[in-house]
């Protein structure tokens, strides 16, 4: 598996830490794709 | 055409992001662009038409085509190093292309707007793949990110907003690298993939190895065949325009190279598709000389791409640090 660098960033709090804001949508491609 | 490409570089040509990118070109927007591109080598498998799962079992050639069920144009998934073996054809393979879509908004506290990133999919209509791997798996990892920020608004209101986002993204993808590496943090990386993959139910989930093209270097062929592929460009764009042919690796950096936590760490192409470059003999005493922190390394030299846009002198290279 893959998990995305900005998603483990957001998590860790890293963009927080430089007062950035960050929306991620996530798994909702999977209606999309089917 | 403002974009430097002395300075501004897509991470590669792969058609996910070429048409947005040669779109900005066109329309004459000041583009910065800086990439982090995500996938897994087994993505060639799930290409393979389901009904030949059984009997295919190398992967696919360079420039294997799919059928784009949905813009109904050949579309090639990938001119990468994958042509070595496999001889799949077009009738092997069963892909559906998503539209590309907006992903993700990032914005200053406080603000209304600002850049985002777009990613594209690009799937199998496959509902197991040759190699086990279910179709949510796919749709977990194979992703392809791109971010396209106007260079404009970032010089004039956010260069430093621009380059603390990418700061916070390259220690999230350095986070990523440790824990594939066997680092101290690998237990939490993987459970939280799989919080997100749905792989939780895959008592065997391992990372996988985050592929990258191997010399930076933009094709521009394959971008001129994007064009006349996707047929929905705005304008000619000269392939000289769409970045030139300067690999990444003489980028100016000032990121230190990441020093892996598990410094015994051997895997074969980690975090940077090295494996792919196993052929020749100088690579491999190259990769011998050099285990682990090398390797991953040479991988976040692309990595770091967005989050160096300023101009600096290769000495700088060797003394920056942020964590």
């Amino acid at each position: 598996m893959v998990s995305s660098p900005i998603r483990i960033a957001r998590e860790k709090g890293y963009f927080k830490a430089a007062d950035i804001e960050l929306e991620l949508e996530e798994r909702h491609h999977r209606a999309d794709a089917m | 055409m403002r974009c430097d490409t002395r300075r501004h570089q897509p991470v590669c040509s792969v058609e996910a992001a070429c048409r947005q990118f040669l779109n900005a070109i066109a329309s004459k927007i000041s583009d910065l662009i800086a990439g982090d591109v995500l996938d897994r080598r087994s993505a060639i498998w799930l290409m393979i038409r389901p009904d030949l799962k059984d009997e295919i079992r190398s992967e696919g050639p360079q420039g294997a085509y799919g059928k784009d069920s949905r813009c109904r144009r050949d579309h090639r998934l990938r001119d990468g190093p994958y042509a070595a073996d496999g001889g799949l054809s077009a009738e092997d393979t069963n892909v559906k292309v998503l539209p590309l879509r907006r992903s993700r908004r990032i914005r200053k506290q406080g603000e209304s707007t600002g850049p985002t990133s777009m990613r594209r999919m690009i799937i199998t209509r496959a509902e197991k793949s040759p190699n086990g791997s279910s179709i949510d798996d796919v749709l977990a990892n194979m992703v392809v990110a791109f971010s396209i920020i106007n260079v404009d608004w970032a010089r004039r209101e956010a260069a430093g907003f621009v380059r603390a986002f990418f700061k916070a993204l390259l220690r999230g993808a350095r986070d990523y690298c440790q824990a594939y590496h066997g680092g101290s943090n690998r237990a939490g990386i993987v459970a939280s993939s799989c919080e997100v993959s749905k792989s939780a139910r895959d008592p065997g989930a391992t990372l996988a190895v985050v592929a990258g093209r191997r010399d930076g270097r933009i094709r521009a062929i394959s971008m001129s065949a994007s064009v006349s592929r996707y047929g929905f460009v705005k304008g000619e764009v000269p392939a000289r325009q769409a970045g030139g042919q300067q690999p990444l690796s003489t980028r100016p950096t000032r990121n230190r190279p990441i020093t892996l936590e598990n410094a015994a760490s051997k895997i074969a192409g980690a975090a940077d598709g090295a494996s792919n470059d196993a052929g020749t003999e100088e690579k491999r005493q190259k990769k011998a000389a050099h285990p682990g922190g090398g390797v991953a390394a040479k991988r976040f030299t692309r990595w770091q791409l967005g989050g160096n846009q300023v101009p600096q002198s290769p000495s700088s290279a060797r003394t920056g640090a942020y964590r």
